[in-house]
């Protein structure tokens, strides 16, 4: 009996050691990280008419372009915090889940602004430099000077004092773009942001693309029945709210990596439509038509997001890198590693991520422990933002925005680990100097 | 904890070195802080900052006073302690007798340590958790502490073989996708459809949202739903589906009685009879007719050429549509625009969310009334 209690207690230290500072979620019915990634989709505005509340305006962001960027706000009625999310991959400021997100902070008193996505169409067409994006760095300095503009443009209004704190919140790609932003608000200092919080972003960007192609191509494996039947289960998930953190899903993983690849082809061939639509860069052969666009529709649909990086970023950036430069090269710099000295060094920075996230690897996932040591948190469960619905994450993430640490806890009654919260040990961190010093 | 805001002090370095007599000098000067401190430990705080690593010295320094001999130098030093990252200011006096800018290099920086109390507004501040250490508090260590920063390793490689996607591959749209041949057609219709919607029925839809409340608007509609029982019962019995026949028939009876009319819906609410939608559509699929094309068509949106003939028998199912009288009509038209109603401010955020609403509505509904079919 007591060997079973030390090997126990064994796997519990291991664990704590694999992964840091994380905490179990209560009420999360556990089905793999594919499976409850799907459960992002059950977060969903309670009032339908918040979406129609929020104030809709639009600025010039840039001076050779006639589009105007539009953003959401809601303002409460009195000074309070300004909370401005950017959604994830393709998100605009009309998409469900970042305005279900916004009614959480509104309602417990904050003022909110969605922004759009930089790999949206709705930021491409009006506020990117480049209208090619995926460049991280690019990107984040075209969301940082529409932020500059359009905060500027509140504070005439409002004054600065209506607004004590201005948090920038990202989630997916728009995390990543949060972090380059605190790189280049901490230098900067235009804007001056109180905190940024930046839940589940991609470590490796090339990794995680490759990752969302993977995904996809698994309905090539599969004879056309199976495809239906994955597609059916898909759209009533979709249809379904209740497809909550409670619920079982009755989907297989196989099945959920599909639909998660497959909504996120959608948001490139979306992308690229929009790219296309605005300037040829000679990639795509079908003409730019807004009476009839099946045959284009069909030749975007055969672009992987490794095929947009190789010619679309290829041939944007060319004049800047010129003409045969590496696309890991161009991965590594839109990547995370590529700010480490801003998520080490800034105080300001917060992140959330799950320990089965399915866009990071285990090194990924010891580096960001290793950088952020407790300004960082990881939640048990939940793959990719399965966790947005569950309403202990949602309380971490109101944590993590009021600057809350997430420090290891111990009990002070017995020796054994708190189970709520693991501990991570510096062991952790040797062990991965150790591993990085052998590679 | 320890930061710009809450320490409202000056560290005030001397420099110490040879002397034994200014050593002990200095111990008792330390000893004597907690005398003049607020609610934060004086010494507490020293011995934060020597055990702290200084991750990096302002370069730039300037001197703010200037005598014959002394020149006070203020920098702002950012610290990191125990997982926290914080300012406190440093101020150095060094002998000097002009009155120029100096660079002061980190090592430069004198060793004797004094606390003088800032303002009168002490922050209230929970003392920090370090072992005095009293040798370790005089000997600050000077140099420029640089914390290991472990470089990331990119394992994975991504090789790209091509320049332009794979054109061999089939398509997912190919095996699954619906057939939209009239696309044209379909589109300028699409363009009427979303006309009339922007310019007629959400002015028209606002208003009446506004007089009338949800509770009312959305009883209207599960009345126009209970009126079409016959089309749904039928259905299912065409398609063998005896369950789903006999609770439709079962709760059309109940919400038309203890319902109201279908204004409430009990048999839900009480028994847990769900919904079994069918229509004349999903019946040829079922009996094996292929879907033909996709159109639009304003007011009517999105069919496929069977849908839109099982569309037809399904009007003629309809009860309301076999009395031929003008207000009938003008009945059904006023529900299905009291459903449209319900869903004005989805449709409205749906075409703000998408590039191509056209696109987006084919492919989705597709999607759905496949699935419908198969379940």
């Amino acid at each position: 009996m007591t060997h079973f209690k030390l090997l126990i207690f064994s796997l519990v230290i291991m664990s704590s050691l694999l992964f840091g500072v994380t905490v179990k979620l209560s009420g999360f019915s556990d089905q793999g990280p594919y499976v409850d990634t799907l459960r992002y989709v059950s977060l969903k505005v309670k009032d339908w008419d918040f979406f129609k509340d929020g104030d809709k305006r639009e600025i010039k962001v840039l001076k050779n372009s006639d589009n105007e960027l539009i953003y959401k706000l809601w303002l409460q009625d009195k000074p309070a915090p300004l909370i401005v999310i950017i959604p994830g991959l393709g998100g605009n400021y009309a998409s469900i889940a970042p305005t279900a997100l916004a009614e959480i902070f509104f309602n417990k008193g904050s003022s909110v602004l969605i922004m759009s996505d930089p790999f949206s169409w709705q930021f491409l067409l009006s506020a990117s430099s480049r209208i090619t994006p995926g460049f991280t760095p690019v990107d984040a300095r075209d969301t940082y000077n529409a932020l500059y503009l359009i905060l500027n443009e509140l504070k005439k209004e409002y004054g600065a004092r209506f607004f004590p704190k201005k948090i920038l919140l990202g989630y997916s790609l728009g995390a990543l773009n949060t972090l380059f932003i605190a790189d280049i608000d901490s230098k900067e200092k235009k804007i001056n942001f109180d905190r940024f919080v930046a839940l589940s972003p991609p470590v490796n960007l090339l990794y995680g693309l490759n990752q969302l192609d993977e995904f996809y191509d698994i309905w090539r494996k599969w004879p056309v029945s199976k495809i239906e039947q994955t597609k059916n289960k898909a759209v009533y998930l979709f249809l379904k709210p209740s497809a909550s953190g409670t619920n079982s899903l009755p989907v297989t993983s196989n099945e959920a990596k599909f639909a998660i690849g497959y909504n996120f082809r959608n948001v490139l061939e979306e992308t690229i439509m929009a790219i296309h639509s605005e300037k040829d860069f000679g990639i795509l052969k079908m003409p730019s038509d807004s009476v009839s666009r099946q045959k284009l529709e069909k030749e975007i649909e055969r672009f992987t997001y490794k095929d947009y990086v190789n010619t679309f970023l290829r041939t944007s950036y060319s004049d800047v890198f010129g003409k045969n430069f590496s696309i890991m090269e161009l991965g590594k710099k839109a990547s995370l590693p590529a700010i480490q000295n801003t998520l080490l060094t800034n105080p300001k920075i917060r992140i959330i991520h799950t320990t089965d996230d399915f866009l990071l690897t285990d090194y990924d996932r010891k580096w960001l422990k290793n950088i952020m040591g407790d300004r960082m948190l990881f939640l048990n469960h939940g793959g990719h933002l399965g966790y947005f619905n569950n309403s202990d994450a949602q309380k971490y993430i109101v944590k993590a925005i009021k600057g809350a640490k997430f420090k290891k806890r111990v009990s002070t009654k017995n020796t054994a680990v708190n189970t709520d919260i693991i501990i991570a040990e510096k062991q952790l961190i040797d062990d991965f100097n150790k591993t990085v010093d052998n590679n | 904890m320890l930061s710009k805001k809450n320490i409202k002090k000056t560290i005030v370095l001397f420099t110490f070195r040879r002397k034994k007599a200014e050593f002990l000098l200095a111990l008792f000067l330390i000893a004597s802080l907690p005398l003049a401190a607020g609610e934060i430990s004086d010494t507490d705080v020293l011995n934060a900052v020597s055990s702290t690593n200084l991750i990096s010295d302002s370069k730039k320094l300037t001197r703010s006073r200037s005598g014959d001999t002394d020149t006070k130098v203020t920098t702002e030093v950012m610290y990191k302690h125990d997982g926290d990252v914080g300012y406190y200011y440093r101020e150095i006096y060094k002998p000097t007798t002009t009155n120029e800018t100096v660079d002061l290099p980190p090592a430069a920086i004198p060793r004797k340590v004094n606390i003088i109390s800032g303002s009168d507004e002490l922050p209230k501040h929970p003392p920090v958790k370090i072992k005095p250490k009293i040798k370790t508090t005089a000997r600050i260590k000077t140099e420029k502490t640089t914390p290991k920063i472990t470089p990331y390793v990119y394992k994975e490689t991504f090789s790209v073989a091509t320049t332009y996607p794979d054109q061999t591959a089939p398509l997912l749209s190919d095996e699954i996708g619906v057939r939209d041949s009239i696309e044209p057609f379909n589109r300028a219709m699409f363009n009427v459809d979303d006309f009339l919607f922007v310019y007629l029925i959400s002015p028209i839809g606002k208003g009446y949202n506004f007089i009338i409340p949800r509770y009312f608007r959305s009883g209207i509609s599960r009345m126009d739903y209970n009126i079409e029982m016959p089309k749904r019962s039928l259905n299912n019995l065409f398609q063998a589906k005896w369950k789903g026949a006999g609770i439709s028939f079962s709760r059309f009876l109940v919400n038309s009685t203890i319902g109201l009319a279908g204004f409430y819906d009990p048999a839900k609410e009480w028994f847990g009879w769900e919904k079994y939608d069918e229509d004349f559509g999903q019946t040829l699929a079922v009996w094996g007719v292929n879907p033909g094309g996709y159109f639009y068509f304003p007011l009517l949106g999105s069919h496929t050429y069977r849908d839109f003939g099982g569309s037809l028998v399904d009007m003629a199912l309809d009860p309301r549509n076999a009395l031929i009288i003008t207000p009938v009509y003008g009945v059904t038209v006023f529900m299905k625009f009291n459903n449209i109603t319900l869903r004005i401010n989805a449709i409205e955020q749906l075409k703000e969310s998408y590039y191509d609403t056209y696109s987006l509505k084919r492919d989705f509904w597709y999607m759905k009334r496949t699935a419908d079919i198969a379940k």
